[in-house]
């Protein structure tokens, strides 16, 4: 069908940006494009079948939510592997969550809930297969709806900006260790939900992350001493 | 706003980081005001640089929410919009609030002192400040050395500031100030779970009102 060609152009260039960046997204979360690994836009284009502009587009976005780093003039690669950088994700994630549950649960719809059953049931099922990149998605699924229930639309943009760090964290595991507690922790805090327990729901939010900021405490921040010489803010 | 620190800078990054800068702090005090139309000419005029580094930073821009491009079309500064100001302020207290319940037990003396220095002085007592790196989120979040979410409220924090700074009265200063004072005095006795509190109060109860007014407004103009 011929179209009309004057106003099209920026919505099909939109679309072909945002076909490349999932295509590129999932590259990266289920490991197609590894970690470190140098992205050319030759090989891109040539992989993708479009043109430079799209994919500079979608790697820059990219690059925003720390999937991909560029250097001008040195290097454009896949993000490596960074714990540290992936613990204060989930640390973040998780007050964004808490918040979510203290504030959301209370006057959830039945809707959500069913919703939030399913993801938690995902979980579950995941778990037991030990299918490691299923759990990782269920579980972002399950506080992302949570979200998604509330009226904060920026909230949910920060928090699914964070979102490919867990993922990331997760595909990785080499013995998945914990998994079934995941699945358990979550049945609390649905528990807390169908009750519309709000502050018991934070609470339990709070408990299930607590784990990150022991770790970043313990394993990843610098001593104070180190903090001046180069300072985070 | 603290300065972008990059490692190995060419001079193509640093003429874009400039460009970024002069663009950010202009949004931000209101030389540019919100929805005020942007032409390439007249910033490449303005900054005396050529086009690619104005566009790289006017998109750095538009990913922060601060401006806006339609392709072939035209570049803006992003207007306010009520809705969004008020679950963007919510959301970058949420942040805070976390930042400073999970801190509070990691202040140093030093830091403690600092922030009773902040307090006494009017200049970086003020709300605007006080959300820099020269004011007590300064404090909190380089003890924490969380660089993630450092990175998002340096992200986030501008927008807000501009709206603060755009701001049709002073509500949100005089509403601030009690809660800031709360904060300081319950982090400095270690009291955790109150100074989150206080820092939740400078954000859903002074900032919010910034949303409000511009709703208000809003709603006079038609």
């Amino acid at each position: 069908m011929p179209l009309p060609v004057s106003d099209t152009a920026p919505v099909e260039r939109r679309l072909l940006r945002d076909v490349v960046y999932s295509r590129l997204y999932d590259g990266i979360l289920d490991g197609t494009l590894e970690p470190g690994e140098t992205l050319l836009d030759e090989k891109l284009t040539a992989w993708l079948g479009v043109s430079r502009t799209p994919i500079r587009e979608a790697l820059m976005k990219l690059a925003d939510i720390g999937l991909v780093e560029m250097a001008p003039n040195r290097y454009t690669r896949v993000a490596p592997i960074d714990l540290k950088a992936i613990d204060e994700a989930i640390y973040t994630t998780g007050l964004l969550h808490e918040h979510a549950a203290r504030t959301i649960v209370p006057g959830v719809d039945n809707a959500t809930v069913t919703r939030l059953d399913k993801a938690q049931k995902d979980v579950k099922k995941a778990a037991k297969a030990r299918d490691i990149p299923g759990l990782g998605h269920a579980f972002n699924d399950f506080f992302l709806e949570l979200e998604r229930a509330g009226e904060n639309s920026v909230l949910v943009t920060v928090s699914e900006g964070l979102s490919p760090q867990l993922l990331r964290y997760i595909s990785v595991w080499q013995t998945p260790f914990g998994v079934e507690d995941l699945a358990a922790a979550l049945a609390g805090i649905l528990a807390a939900v169908k009750d519309r327990d709000g502050a018991k729901a934070g609470d339990l939010v709070r408990e299930l992350y607590a784990g990150t900021l022991t770790q970043f405490l313990e394993d990843y921040r610098r001593r104070d001493s180190e903090i001046a010489g180069s300072p985070v803010f | 706003m603290p300065v972008p620190v990059t490692e190995a800078s060419s001079p193509r990054r640093l003429i874009r980081d400039e460009v970024f800068l002069r663009l950010l702090d202009a949004i931000v005090d209101g030389d540019l005001l919100p929805g005020e139309q942007l032409y390439d000419a007249e910033i490449e005029r303005w900054v005396g640089v050529s086009r690619t580094p104005v566009r790289e930073a006017l998109n750095q821009l538009a990913a922060m929410g601060l401006v806006e491009i339609l392709p072939q079309r035209r570049t803006r500064v992003t207007p306010i919009e009520p809705p969004r100001l008020r679950e963007l302020i919510i959301t970058v207290g949420v942040l805070v609030s976390g930042i400073v319940r999970d801190t509070t037990p990691l202040l140093t003396e030093a830091d403690r002192d600092a922030l009773r220095a902040i307090l006494e002085d009017a200049d970086r007592s003020s709300i605007g400040t006080g959300l820099s790196s020269d004011g007590f989120l300064g404090v909190f979040i380089r003890r924490l050395d969380n660089a993630t979410i450092a990175r998002l409220l340096k992200r986030h924090l501008p927008e807000v500031l501009r709206a603060l700074n755009a701001a049709p009265s002073q509500t949100a200063h005089e509403k601030a100030r009690p809660a800031f004072k709360a904060l300081v005095d319950a982090a400095v006795a270690g009291k955790a779970d109150k100074a989150a509190r206080a820092a939740t109060d400078i954000f859903d109860k002074a900032l919010v009102t910034i949303a409000d007014e511009f709703a208000a407004s809003h709603k006079e103009l038609r």
